[in-house]
């Protein structure tokens, strides 16, 4: 039976985690490594830094603790902040990409887990720490796995002075005991409440009409509390959040109470989220429609009731044909149970469960596959070879639950093809530089060669608005608004996404970065300043790295290079991993690499075919990925003159020496070569006619140009 | 001597508010004067001065403009510190001046994320990145303070500025609020009711 729940206490609050201070105490004093299983809401993200702090620990060193979201640190770390009645980034602070809120007095340091990877670059033994703490290990993303394999490394050379704390909330402490050698792990129970469970008896057709008239009968039926609905995105969660509100309007005066229909997704900046923290108003339900973020990284107090879909939206990576997609899967088991739980935080709560039981018990996977089974591993392969450990070797790093050899491999081909690694897998002096800068190794690469080519202002902006990921949606849609705004914005000159990108910025760069701009062109204003921010930041980075004279003030460029060329010749070479071609007779194409995957040009992108609207021969695109088609985004017109060194890269590629091993001797081999031939032949004949057709439509475009 | 930016905006403040004089739209002029009665701490001047061209828009729209006069202030702010780390003579009120910038870089952008949300009509998330404008900005004050030294100018006035749109912009986003939000309008209501019987105590 649970304990009944504390009496209010001044910070910090009684969290279960507290009530076994010392027995986790005695824990980290005994061993370098301790593994700390609680669950969600019992405290271990935010008591535990604090313990440790209390204890003694932060006079050796600062405290980490890392999250893998990026609204997780920040969130967290206000709270401590809070409870230790200390402004935040004084003695408690956050570190995110792009955005640093500690100081000389942070001794306890929330920082998502891929910014400690970056910290280890400039120092492997992180030696300002006297504590990791990596929380929410359960999540299982891929930068904390990283950090796991390097945590057992760095126990090494640190033994007597760091500690390592491994938390989660649902992940198999013996597993991870195992992996460090036998390191105790300690279940801190929880203080939920019996949560009972309804099921369906079939899935839903549709998701959403179902949990809309779920939450209509709790809301009708049910006692005060709020309700939690877990929805699979965004989209889904605009639409719930639209149609509730509505239903909730028509229900009849007084027959119940009122209503506050709050949105939570991971796309909502920060700062919107804090409503979902705040208290409802007195005789008032709310209804937070929240995608898994709502699971374990933010706990919303409150919730009584739970509505679970039975689905997830999850980002998966097929290393085969490069391609992303967001698919939409049935949720695990321990992800079930967490989203469950949440309904029991604070007294007896009910879960409505929109699948059979049957699904539950034998569709459902027992746990969440990990990120880094599921993503590109081109930034984290870098980056491991950028470490210059003496006995790595990417194919036997130390992984909790290694990736396969084939994305390993295609993480190999890709950094090849953009030179951060040459033939023989060895990390290159562009390499080097591509991993300190906090951004894709495309962008990475792209900047380099800007630098080069004497465009490094332009490529910077680019780089700086791709990484703010400002949104353009609604100057992008179909109605007629949303066109009379896009014409209002620069148009990329028909020369791609990255241009336009590129024009946006220096428009606003125009009126003096005036935040009037941004708002009448609907743009959003604290992303603009971010992405204007974020530029300082890259242009600090790269000047302190790069070899020879920088050239980052924004400047005008247009005159001297009225089509961009330099700066599409470095997109060019930066996305030397991600270029497609177009085919013969229509505006299809197809990716030019491993495997060649038939891909189209995203409808919302500005690139401009020729006068007989013929997109261009070759492109490169920022990302790939499968929606509703296969599509490129962030798509911009580049010259086969300039893919052609990349395209003899790609024959030259032996996938052994890149993995560190010899060619020429194996079996295999002989096949491989026949294989490699035949595209070549193919190829060549390919290449004779792209190349006539090249140039008609290069003359037919300057011909359009021209009339313009 | 050059004129600083700081100056420069409130010579233009100046110019706005004989502007202002001549003729300030109505509706400008009543939610000011509401913002003022729901705020004493509003500058009514300063709201016309600031808001007084924005001659078509309603209570959502000046709430977004007070946001976006906040975030002009807090980028001047930044660029006139930078001025002032440069020529300061003293090593004493160097921690304090970069500590200014430090804050009025999250000035800024609290302005921005307020105009944002406001926009999105998330009123109360509005209200708290102003409240954290208003914060942030009184810290550099604080700053100066803990080593006894007075603010500079035109620091000084900028800084006292952005502390007064913060709370302009607060008041006239409650009032938006409070308008959009039935439950707002009752418990308004109620407290008001609340207050009758007290004030029927007096003669």
């Amino acid at each position: 039976m649970p304990s009944p729940p504390p009496p209010p206490q001044p910070s910090p609050p009684e969290l279960p985690i507290s009530e076994h201070e010392d027995e986790i105490m005695a824990a980290v004093e005994a061993n370098p490594v301790v593994v700390v299983i609680g669950e969600t809401g019992s405290g271990k993200s935010t008591q535990l830094s604090q313990i440790l702090h209390r204890r003694g620990y932060t006079r050796r060193g600062a405290i980490a603790v890392t999250q893998p979201r990026r609204v997780a640190a920040v969130s967290v770390s206000r709270r401590v902040a809070q409870e230790l009645s200390v402004p935040l980034g004084d003695e408690v602070g956050y570190a995110i990409r792009f955005e640093d809120r500690t100081s000389e007095k942070t001794c306890i340091k929330y920082l998502t887990d891929g910014v400690l990877l970056r910290e280890s670059l400039s120092d492997p033994e992180l030696k300002q720490y006297s504590v990791i703490i990596l929380d929410e290990a359960h999540e299982r993303s891929l930068n904390t796995d990283i950090l796991l394999g390097l945590m057992k490394r760095l126990i090494k050379d640190r033994a007597s002075d760091l500690k390592v704390l491994i938390t989660s909330a649902t992940l198999d402490g013996l597993k991870v005991s195992k992996f460090f050698s036998g390191c105790p792990v300690l279940n801190i129970p929880g203080t939920l409440f019996p949560v009972e469970k309804f099921y369906s008896t079939e899935h839903p057709t549709n998701y959403i009409e179902s949990s809309l008239r779920t939450a209509i009968d709790i809301h009708v039926k049910e006692s005060p509390g709020d309700v939690l609905i877990f929805m699979t995105g965004k989209d889904d969660i605009d639409k719930m959040v639209s149609k509730l509100e509505e239903r909730i309007q028509n229900l009849e005066e007084g027959s119940c109470m009122d209503a506050l229909v709050l949105p939570l997704h991971g796309s909502l900046p920060p700062e919107q989220q804090v409503r979902v923290f705040a208290p409802a108003p007195p005789n008032c339900r709310r209804f937070i429609v929240a995608t898994n973020v709502a699971e374990t990284s933010l706990t919303v107090d409150g919730v009584v009731f739970v509505i679970d879909c039975g689905y997830v939206k999850q980002r998966q990576y097929n290393p085969s044909s490069g391609m992303y997609s967001l698919d939409v899967v049935q949720i695990s088991r321990v992800q079930a149970d967490q989203r469950a739980g949440r309904a029991g935080r604070t007294r007896p709560g009910k879960c409505y469960r929109l699948y059979p039981i049957s699904i539950y018990q034998k569709e459902f996977l027992e746990a969440t596959i990990p990120e880094i089974q599921r993503s590109s591993l081109a930034g984290s392969v870098l980056y491991l070879k950028s470490l210059d450990l003496p006995d790595i070797n990417i194919l036997k790093f130390d992984f909790l639950d290694p990736p396969s050899r084939e994305s390993l491999e295609d993480a190999l081909r890709q950094l090849y093809l953009i030179d951060a690694i040459d033939e023989n897998g060895q990390i290159t002096d562009v390499g080097r530089i591509m991993a300190e800068l906090p951004l894709e190794p495309s962008l990475s690469r792209t900047l380099i060669e800007a630098n080069e080519l004497g465009c490094l202002s332009q490529a910077l902006t680019v780089a700086a608005v791709l990484s703010a990921e400002i949104t353009f949606r609604s100057t992008r849609s179909k109605d007629m608004e949303g066109k009379r705004k896009r014409q209002e914005l620069p148009d990329g000159s028909g020369w791609g996404d990255h241009i336009q990108l590129l024009q946006i910025f220096e428009s606003w760069d125009r009126t003096g970065y005036d935040p009037r701009w941004c708002s009448d062109h609907e743009l959003q204003v604290r992303g603009m300043k971010f992405s204007k921010d974020v530029r300082n930041q890259l242009s600090q980075i790269i000047q302190k790295i790069a070899k020879g004279s920088t050239d980052v003030q924004a400047k005008k460029e247009r005159k001297s290079d009225p089509d961009y060329r330099k700066l599409r010749r470095a997109l060019c070479v930066g996305y030397g991993n991600q270029l497609a071609e177009r085919m013969l007779h229509h505006n299809g194409y197809h990716t030019v690499g491993y495997r060649a995957q038939l891909v189209q040009v995203h409808p919302f992108s500005v690139l401009e075919g020729d006068e007989y609207g013929k997109l261009p021969v070759y492109v490169v695109y920022h990302e790939l990925i499968n929606t509703t088609r296969p599509f490129m985004r962030n798509v911009s017109a580049v010259d086969q003159s300039w893919v052609k060194p990349i395209l003899k890269k790609l024959e030259r590629l032996d996938m052994n020496k890149l993995s560190g091993g010899s060619s020429g001797s194996k079996d295999p081999e002989p096949l491989e070569d026949k294989q490699v031939s035949s595209p070549k032949k193919a190829m060549d004949v390919k290449q004779s006619d792209v190349d006539s057709k090249i140039q008609a439509a290069r003359e037919r475009y300057l011909a359009r140009k021209g009339k313009k | 001597m050059r004129m600083s930016k700081a100056l420069a905006a409130v010579v233009a403040i100046s110019v706005s508010l004989s502007a202002a004089a001549m003729g300030v739209d109505a509706t400008v002029e009543s939610t000011c004067s509401d913002a003022a009665a729901s705020d004493k701490r509003v500058h009514l001047a300063m709201c016309l001065s600031q808001l007084g061209h924005h001659r078509d828009a309603d209570a959502w729209g000046l709430a977004k403009a007070a946001t976006l006069v906040g975030v002009d202030k807090a980028d001047l702010a930044a660029d006139d510190i930078k001025e002032l780390e440069a020529g300061a003579s003293t090593a004493g009120i160097k921690p304090a001046l970069a500590e200014c910038a430090k804050q009025y870089r999250g000035v800024g952008f609290a302005f921005a994320s307020a105009h944002d949300v406001i926009n999105n009509r998330a009123y109360d998330v509005g209200e708290k990145k102003l409240d954290e404008a208003l914060s942030l900005t009184q810290k550099c004050n604080a700053a100066f303070a803990k080593i006894g030294v007075p603010l500079q100018q035109p620091l000084a006035q900028l800084t006292a500025d952005t502390i007064q749109i913060a709370i302009i912009a607060k008041a006239i986003t409650c009032l938006v609020n409070v308008n959009n939000n039935p439950a707002l309008v009752a418990a308004a209501a109620a407290a008001a009711a609340a207050k009758a019987p007290q004030q029927s105590q007096y003669p």
